[in-house]
């Protein structure tokens, strides 16, 4: 019934640093944010295009896009630059109500080219790798013994953990660090959390 | 796929209080295709000495045998085991010979000082630099999953049952991300007074 995205602020060119205060997490609609890696032209083309193609179903259906609608236009997006691709890893994450009206928080993962899929929790990037293990781990409870004890995933256990992977991700790979975006969507809309990094 | 893909391989060691552990997987492949699912990859160069190989396994077994030739005649000129900062000299050594056609095929040493206790890991490149660490290390094509989880997981001053829990989740995880590593994982748990060699379950794909 919520979901939680972490990214980090810096933007980097070679072993130069270009800016320590780049929002790689944005919203479209009320309940769904897209959280772009990659190359940063591209992820600030593909939000605007993004965006205002989410204006435009406003416009046409008189109601905002909802999550999974988000994700699959998205993927039509990508798609249609198959053979000169935008170069954006995406993570789309939101709430949206199901069937019986409950709330489902949603996380999609994508490649370069629209391949995309929905998962209990995803992570991109250059040090995406780092800290994909540990998610497996923490919130999927993978590879823990039968007696081991799986601690539900609460909003402080989710943003602690977004936290923990941040700054292992950090300490590691030279191109993370600065400040963490981490933000957190509900049925209420989105709210921001900012963290700072190690700025080495 | 680089050489030092090739054969693909996850190795860990992690320092606790007064322990140290070196875990592996055991998968052994031929680029794409896995050969074998029990591959050992540790070798036992000490009474507390345990040294884990990644990279290109031919490499692998040349440079274990001739460290193994040149540990058999230090100890037969010195008639004692050799100390574990003298042996990681050794492997320095051996594979800044070969700087300029290098092996492609990394050793991760885990040992116990014998005077005082103190866990000892011993990271290098494929060239011989040598580093000893305080808190752990990670090599072979699953490097960059390892530090991840490693980075969060570790703590220092762990007694050898936490070490064992620790390491073994790092393991596991990781190499579950990673295609070219997994089908098994060996944990060495290694103390002042006992090593113990355990065998996980692990995903087997």
């Amino acid at each position: 019934n919520a979901e939680y995205m972490g990214g980090h602020t810096r933007l980097s060119e070679g072993y130069s640093i270009l800016s320590r205060d780049v929002e790689r997490i944005q919203s479209i609609g009320k309940n769904c944010v897209i959280g772009q890696a990659g190359f940063h032209g591209d992820n600030q083309f593909l939000y605007k295009v993004l965006q205002t193609r989410a204006k435009i179903f406003e416009f046409d259906h008189g109601q905002a896009l909802d999550c999974h609608s988000t994700a699959s236009l998205l993927s039509n997006l990508l798609y249609s630059r198959r053979f000169f691709p935008i170069l954006s890893y995406c993570l789309v994450a939101g709430v949206e109500q199901d069937s019986q009206g409950q709330w489902k928080g949603r996380v999609y993962g994508y490649d370069v080219v629209g391949s995309f899929e929905s998962r209990p929790c995803e992570a991109t990037g250059e040090a995406g790798t780092l800290m994909l293990p540990l998610l497996d781990n923490q919130v999927e409870f993978k590879n823990l013994g039968p007696n081991a004890e799986r601690v539900p995933l609460t909003r402080e256990r989710a943003v602690g953990l977004i936290q923990d992977v941040l700054q292992a991700a950090t300490e590691r790979d030279i191109m993370t660090g600065d400040f963490g975006q981490i933000v957190l969507i509900d049925k209420d809309g989105v709210q921001q959390r900012r963290i700072p990094l190690r700025r080495d | 796929m680089s050489i030092s893909e090739y054969n693909g391989s996850a190795i860990v060691a992690m320092a606790g209080k007064d322990c140290v552990a070196l875990a592996t997987d055991t998968r052994f492949g031929i680029s794409f295709k896995t050969v074998s699912t029990d591959f050992d990859r540790v070798y036992k160069m000490g009474p507390r000495i345990y040294m884990g190989m990644a990279g290109l396994v031919t490499d692998m077994y040349t440079v274990s045998a001739r460290l193994r030739f040149r540990l058999n005649l230090y100890e037969l000129r010195e008639n004692r085991p050799v100390a574990p900062r003298v042996f990681f000299s050794m492997i320095t050594n051996l594979l800044y010979e070969r700087r300029f056609g290098s092996y492609f095929s990394a050793p991760v040493v885990a040992a116990l000082d014998p005077v005082n206790g103190k866990p000892l890991i011993a990271a290098y490149d494929c060239i011989g630099d040598l580093e000893v660490v305080n808190d752990f290390f990670a090599d072979g094509t699953s490097t960059e999953q390892l530090l991840g989880i490693c980075e969060t997981l570790w703590k220092p001053n762990m007694d050898s049952e936490e070490l064992y829990e620790v390491i073994s989740q790092c393991l596991l995880n990781a190499q579950d991300s990673d295609a070219l590593a997994g089908w098994g994982a060996q944990v060495y748990i290694i103390e002042k007074d006992k090593v113990t060699k355990k065998t996980l379950k692990a995903r087997l794909d």
